[in-house]
C-alpha cells in the first residue's frame, strides 16, 4: 500500500483516495460478498464502507494499517446491511441446484450447498471473524485489532463459527446418489 | 464432515469460490457520492464535560490498583534479569535534577544507580528525571539517559502527529521512546466530541470501549494498548502505546513505543502531572 496516497487522501486528496479504492475494491468486495453471501448486500455494503472510509480518513492516525483499517469499516458496513434486511432474509433458503451426473460432482456440490446453508446460520460477527481467519488469511490477533475486539472474543467467535457449522452438517442427510440410495 | 479441520478446510475451499472482482458500477456510484461528500474533520465545541469520565470512573479503580501492582513489580524485579522496564522513580524528584549517583541502600550498601542500571540493560531504565514540558502543560518521570527534543510549535486542530513532529515533546532512550502533547479544546468543544475526532486509530476499539488509566490527577484513557507500530521510523518499532486525558480545558495525549510493556506505560503515566495552567497556548475562552 502506497502510504503516500493514504497520507494524500488523509487531507482531502481525492484523486488519492480513488487511487486507493481502485487498489482495495475488489479484495472488499470479495470479503463483504463471503461474509454476507449476497451480491446486492456486499455491493451496499462496498458503497457504503467506501464512502465511510472516505468521510473518515482524516482520523486515521496509522497510514500503515490503512487496509486493516478499512476491513474493519467493511465489517462494520455488512454488520448494518445485514440488520437493515434481517426481516426479510431471515427465511431465506438456498435453492438445490440442479445436480451433475458424477457421484462425486454430486457429493462436492452438495458439500457446499450444506456449507452455504449452514454458514448463513450463523451470527454475523462469527461469519466475520471466520471470513477473516479462513478466507483473508489473517491470524486471531490480527483479527482482533482489525475489529477493535479483545483476542479471546476473536477466537471465541471463530470456535462457535466452526462448531455452528460443524453442528449444522452432521445434522444432514447423506446426499442422495443417483438412484435414490443413501451414500 | 465431523471433524473441525476438515469442516475447516471445506470451508476455506468454498469461501475460495465466488465473486473477486468488486463490479465497476458499485465502485462508480460510490466514488459519484464521494465527490459531493465531505471528510469528516468536525472539531465540536461546547462546554466540556466530565460524563465520560464519570462513567469511567469505577473503571479508574481498577486501573489504580493495577498501576500499584504493575509499580511493585517492576520496583522489585531486577532489571538484569528481565531486560527492558520502565520502574517509577523511588523517591519524589526535583525538576531537571541531574543523573542520579550511588545512594545507600536499606542494606547500608550502595545501590545501583539508574544511571549505570540503564546502561547496562537496553530497556528504557529508571523513571529518575523530571520532564517539563515548556509548552504543553505537564510534567513527567523518565529515565535519565534519555534524551529529550522538546516541542517547538504547538498541536493543531485536526493536525494528526506523526513520529518526529514538532508539537511532540520527544523523549528517546535506545529501546524505546516517548512523545507528549497537548492542545487546549477548541471553544464549546466537549470531552466526547474530542475523543470521538481522535479516535479511529486502526487498532483501537471504539471510545467507549478503551481503558481507563490515572494520568497524574486526572483519568484518561487508553486507546492503544500494545499494537504493533511496525510503521514507526527510527527503529523504534515493537509495541505502541497511547493514551489521552483531557483536563483543565486541555486534551493531552501521551505515547510510547519500543521495547516495553503495558505496565512500563502504566509506570510512566503515573509519574505524569497535569498543569494546563503552565501551557503557552491558552485554553479557548
Amino acid at each position: 500500500m502506497d502510504l503516500a496516497l493514504v497520507e494524500q487522501a488523509r487531507r482531502g486528496d481525492r484523486d488519492a483516495f480513488t487511487m486507493l479504492v481502485n487498489q482495495v475494491s475488489d479484495s472488499l468486495y470479495a470479503v463483504a460478498y463471503r461474509i454476507l453471501r449476497d451480491t446486492g448486500l456486499a455491493e451496499d455494503a462496498l458503497q457504503n464502507a467506501l464512502v465511510l472510509a472516505w468521510r473518515r480518513i482524516p482520523h486515521l492516525r496509522e497510514l500503515d494499517r490503512f487496509e486493516a483499517w478499512f476491513h474493519r469499516i467493511l465489517v462494520h458496513a455488512c454488520y448494518d446491511e445485514s440488520r437493515r434486511v434481517r426481516q426479510w432474509t431471515a427465511n431465506v433458503r438456498v435453492l438445490p441446484v440442479d445436480g451433475p451426473s458424477t457421484p462425486d460432482a454430486s457429493r462436492a456440490l452438495a458439500d457446499r450447498d450444506e456449507l452455504e446453508r449452514a454458514f448463513r446460520k450463523l451470527p454475523m460477527d462469527q461469519r466475520a471473524v471466520f471470513v477473516l481467519h479462513h478466507y483473508v488469511g489473517l491470524p486471531l490477533v490480527e483479527i482482533a485489532e482489525t475489529l477493535g475486539i479483545p483476542a479471546g472474543t476473536a477466537r471465541s467467535r471463530l470456535h462457535y463459527a466452526t462448531l455452528g457449522l460443524r453442528m449444522v452438517l452432521e445434522d444432514k442427510p447423506e446426499p442422495i446418489r443417483k438412484g435414490g440410495r443413501s451414500a | 464432515m465431523n471433524d473441525d479441520r476438515l469442516i475447516e478446510r471445506e470451508a476455506r475451499l468454498w469461501l475460495e469460490e465466488g465473486p473477486t472482482q468488486a463490479p465497476e458500477h458499485a465502485v462508480r456510484a460510490a466514488l459519484q457520492q464521494i465527490e459531493t461528500t465531505r471528510q469528516d474533520r468536525r472539531w465540536p465545541v461546547p462546554v466540556v464535560t466530565p460524563r465520560l469520565f464519570q462513567t469511567a470512573r469505577a473503571g479508574a479503580a481498577i486501573a489504580a490498583v493495577l498501576v500499584v501492582a504493575a509499580g511493585g513489580l517492576l520496583l522489585v524485579r531486577p532489571s538484569l534479569e528481565t531486560g527492558p522496564g520502565i520502574s517509577p522513580s523511588p523517591s519524589p524528584v526535583t525538576s531537571g535534577s541531574p543523573a542520579p549517583s550511588a545512594t545507600p541502600g536499606a542494606s547500608g550498601t550502595p545501590e545501583v544507580s539508574p544511571a549505570a542500571s540503564s546502561a547496562s540493560t537496553p530497556g528504557p531504565g529508571v523513571l529518575i528525571t523530571t520532564f517539563t514540558s515548556p509548552m504543553n502543560g505537564y510534567s513527567l518521570q523518565y529515565p535519565g539517559d534519555w534524551t529529550v527534543t522538546p516541542a517547538t510549535a504547538s498541536w493543531a486542530p485536526q493536525a494528526v502527529n506523526q513520529w518526529g513532529s514538532p508539537a511532540l515533546d520527544e523523549l528517546k532512550g535506545s529501546s524505546a521512546r516517548l512523545v507528549g502533547t497537548s492542545q487546549p479544546l477548541a471553544a464549546g468543544q466537549t470531552a466526547d466530541d474530542w475523543l470521538l475526532a481522535y479516535g479511529d486509530g486502526a487498532c483501537s476499539g471504539p471510545v467507549a470501549t478503551w481503558q481507563s488509566v490515572p494520568i497524574g490527577n486526572a483519568t484518561g484513557l487508553i486507546d492503544a494498548d500494545g499494537c504493533v507500530a511496525s510503521g514507526v521510523p527510527s527503529g523504534k518499532g515493537g509495541p505502541l502505546f497511547d493514551a489521552v486525558v483531557i483536563y483543565g480545558g486541555r486534551a493531552y495525549n501521551f505515547a510510547m513505543a519500543g521495547e516495553l510493556s503495558h505496565a512500563d506505560f502504566l509506570a510512566v503515566l503515573a509519574t505524569v502531572t497535569l498543569d494546563p495552567a503552565s501551557a503557552t497556548t491558552p485554553p479557548a475562552p
